[in-house]
């Protein structure tokens, strides 16, 4: 009895576990499947977005940006403007391609103060509460995503592969180690309080020794509904069109009229906005987040997206199931399996790339000449 | 009077057999420059200051380390991102002897008798795993099977491990594993038992001045042999994977030999190798430098080097003509790590308290940058980037590490986006002779030597 009782409840956090991984692993085979292109900043999004909803439930999101940053952004915006018209460009014409980006950063400045208010007295009934602090860091991971691929991936989308690879690899070290600095994370683990979320915390089940928190249940239903949802709209709506058209042929897809640029930056901003919302679930279900914990996530969800078969979304959330299973069972396992958890990933990944690179839900590609 | 091509490399292959003469002769300026390094180290030593010294040293650690990654992810275009991952096994190789066996470097004989036994150890028990893999599979070729033998030594060390951690009775299922493992150690041990008393004996019939350094250079080139086995193994499954896979499959196995590391009780678990006796000054590192710079500047651009490029230019292309891709990458590879391990070795002897952590993925990502800024493919490029790289946080004195990362991932997305080619891009700081130097082209060219 005491075995049986033992292995539901490793179960139930093998599912837990995987179903977090898998809102990770979504946002990397739709970047992968769009771009082919490992978007190594993603685990760090989600650090962010652990991040920002701590704060926003808090009370510390900030009223406004840092005046240095102010001068950053404005005297980029000026540079561009000066570069372009140095190359030739009229101004006007550099106004319509930058327009989002200073549309989002003269939003942000009311938003943040809002958000700053609301944050601030926080007494708003349960419901609101998660509604708000859900709300505002989804947005700011949403848009964090968007700036990552227009500033960082769209220069370099005609060159070499590698090239957007290493540009990868630095972004995810600026978000890192950046977050590290005192004056915007800090480089020590935080502990997320009891109530951030009033609404997620506690048990739904507790009899006969086993747990089921209200997390475990929501972070499940969450991801059943957003496979269903991403479903819906990969197969159903006009975007989702395009968006298979540009996976399937890139430079086909931009010929037949598929804007290109609002598909990559749609599939940034939906991979960023579920590992914002997986963020806010790690944070209330593990309670401690620190500037370095998107790195093992984010790792672990790309070996599940590769394990499930990367580019194909009921791969991804296939993989992590299995993957956070794997990982529950070693650790609840094996003696001193604690110890190894992370490097069966690691294994898993390994082997499964040179058993079966394309993963189990993936279909081979032949590279031609 | 081609000679000036001729270098040891291509008399090893066959290729064209040089006079010896000749080859003293080319060698000539390298030895001269390495024998300059002893009379630089002594006075550099005494009259810098330690924290100069110390800079000057890390700089040395960081140009073998990127000129040994220049060849992997510059001129083969593998990239690799498991850099930290040779070098460590390089460092716990060379701090465990220099620990347990010759803990005053007096003792070469020893030395070499367990880096011989460590091989013969491992050796057969990929012996013994791959005929129980060939069964398995029944598959006549070696290179298929290496990835499961790669496996199983993997969970023989994870299962040893388990079964030493815990004072468990062995389940049936793993009965094969420990018992795999416990006769490796045992037959290990017992070579160490056996030997290592001659060996001794051997080491005391040498003159003290010899026996120093000689143990220091076996300890080096030991590690470095290790190391380069380990990238062979690594290498020859991973890179059957192209780009941003293989990018990430070096970085799990670097992270595997990382987490190994840390769960091994012999080599102290998460704490690491303490109190490792010194041995590495100025001297003994830049001659290892400068002999790694010449090595991979003539691997690099010699007809082998050609090959390599030629993989990395166009792997369809190259096979076609006749180039064996897989050959050459794991050669690019497999010399890399070779010099990543040789690189740990001194770091752990200059060190004195070695740690996993050391050997994370951060430490894997420097020399990348540096390899980057540099210019893929440009071996005085990783040479400038690396110094450059190492002073820069020092002369920001009052950087935290933290922002020291932040300014490296800052260079790389500029740099990418910029200057995509990196600082040299491709090409050297000084010009590279082609053919002879004094005489004029040849009359008549009696021995056409492919390029």
């Amino acid at each position: 009895m005491q075995n049986v009782t033992q292995f539901i409840q490793q179960l139930i956090n093998g599912l837990s576990l995987g179903s977090i991984y898998a809102l990770i692993a979504v946002g990397y085979t739709m970047v992968y499947g769009v771009l082919q292109l490992i978007n190594f900043a993603h685990g760090d999004v989600f650090m962010i977005g652990a991040m920002v909803g701590l704060y926003a439930a808090t009370g510390g999101v900030p009223p406004a940006l840092p005046w240095w940053l102010h001068v950053v952004i404005i005297g980029g915006f000026i540079a561009t403007f000066a570069v372009q018209w140095f190359r030739g460009r009229r101004p006007a014409a550099t106004f319509q391609r930058i327009l989002p980006l200073m549309a989002i950063y003269v939003i942000s400045i009311p938003v943040l103060f809002a958000a700053s208010f609301i944050s601030r007295r926080l007494s708003l009934p349960a419901w609101s509460a998660t509604i708000f602090v859900m709300g505002f860091t989804i947005a700011t991971c949403g848009t964090l995503g968007y700036l990552i691929e227009r500033l960082a991936y769209r220069p370099l989308r005609d060159r070499p592969r590698i090239n957007s690879l290493i540009t990868a690899i630095g972004i995810s070290l600026l978000l890192e180690y950046g977050g590290q600095n005192p004056r915007v994370f800090g480089p020590t683990p935080q502990a997320y309080p009891n109530q951030v979320i009033p609404l997620l915390n506690g048990a739904l089940v507790n009899a006969h020794g086993i747990v089921i928190l209200k997390i475990d249940v929501l972070v499940l239903a969450l991801t059943i509904l957003i496979m269903v949802g991403l479903s819906f709209v990969v197969l159903k709506t006009r975007t989702g069109l395009g968006l298979r058209a540009v996976s399937y042929r890139f430079d086909t897809a931009a010929l037949m009229g598929v804007n290109i640029n609002s598909i990559v930056s749609f599939t940034f901003v939906l991979g960023s906005c579920l590992a914002a919302v997986a963020g806010i679930l790690w944070g209330v279900k593990y309670t401690r987040v620190d500037p370095l914990m998107g790195l093992m996530p984010g790792f672990k969800a790309f070996i599940a997206a590769v394990f499930g078969g990367i580019g194909n979304i009921t791969g991804a959330v296939l993989g992590a199931v299995v993957l956070g299973l794997i990982e529950v069972m070693v650790v609840g396992y094996l003696p001193g399996g604690s110890q190894y958890k992370d490097g069966v990933a690691f294994v898993i990944l390994i082997a499964i790339l040179l058993v079966k690179p394309s993963g189990l839900l993936g279909k081979n590609v032949v590279e031609k000449v | 009077m081609s000679w000036r091509k001729s270098n040891i490399l291509n008399y090893f292959a066959g290729q064209d057999t040089p006079p010896w003469r000749a080859v003293l002769l080319a060698n000539v300026p390298v030895a001269a420059i390495l024998l300059a390094m002893i009379p630089i180290g002594r006075v550099l030593e005494d009259n810098l200051d330690p924290y100069y010294l110390r800079v000057v040293m890390l700089i040395g650690f960081n140009i073998i380390l990127a000129v040994s990654l220049q060849l992997i992810n510059g001129f083969s275009g593998q990239f690799s991102l498991g850099h930290a991952g040779f070098m460590a096994v390089g460092a716990y190789l060379a701090g465990f002897p220099a620990l347990q066996y010759s803990k005053d470097f007096n003792d070469p004989s020893t030395t070499l008798i367990f880096f011989i036994s460590l091989l013969i150890a491992v050796g057969l028990g990929a012996a013994v795993l791959w005929m129980f893999f060939l069964g398995m599979r029944r598959t006549r070729h070696v290179h298929r099977s290496l990835p499961g033998i790669l496996l199983m030594v993997l969970l023989v060390w994870i299962v040893t491990d388990f079964a030493v951690a815990s004072k468990y009775q062995h389940p049936p299922f793993w009965a094969f594993w420990s018992l795999l493992a416990d006769s490796l150690q045992g037959l290990f041990g017992s070579m160490m038992n056996l030997l290592g008393p001659m060996a001794a004996s051997i080491s005391a019939a040498m003159p003290g001045a010899v026996r120093r350094p000689l143990c220091f250079i076996v300890l080096l080139y030991g590690a470095g042999c290790c190391a380069s086995a380990v990238g062979f193994i690594v290498g020859l499954p991973a890179l059957r994977l192209r780009g941003d896979y293989l990018a990430i499959a070096t970085l799990g196995f670097g992270e595997i030999i990382r987490i190994a590391i840390q769960n091994s009780r012999p080599l102290g678990g998460a704490l690491g190798l303490t109190s490792i006796p010194k041995y590495t000054d100025f001297t003994w590192l830049y001659v290892v430098v400068i002999i790694t710079i010449v090595a991979i500047w003539r691997i690099a651009y010699s007809s082998k080097g050609r090959a390599i490029m030629a993989v990395r230019e166009d792997e369809i292309a190259a096979s076609s003509i006749g180039v064996n891709t897989t050959t050459f990458k794991v050669m690019a590879f497999t010399i890399g790590a070779f010099f990543a391990g040789i690189a740990g070795a001194l770091f752990s002897l200059h060190e004195q308290s070695i740690s996993p952590y050391q050997f994370g993925v951060v430490k894997s990502i420097e020399p990348v940058v540096m390899v980057t800024l540099g210019g893929l493919g440009s071996i005085s490029g990783a040479i400038l980037a690396a110094i450059v790289l190492t002073l820069l946080p020092e002369v920001l004195r009052d950087i935290s590490p933290q922002d020291r990362m932040v300014i490296y991932s800052l260079l790389l997305v500029v740099m990418m986006i910029l200057r995509p080619q990196g600082l040299l891009g491709g090409r050297e700081l000084w010009p590279r002779r082609r053919g002879p130097l004094r005489s004029p082209a040849p009359a008549c060219s009696e021995r056409a030597v492919p390029v």
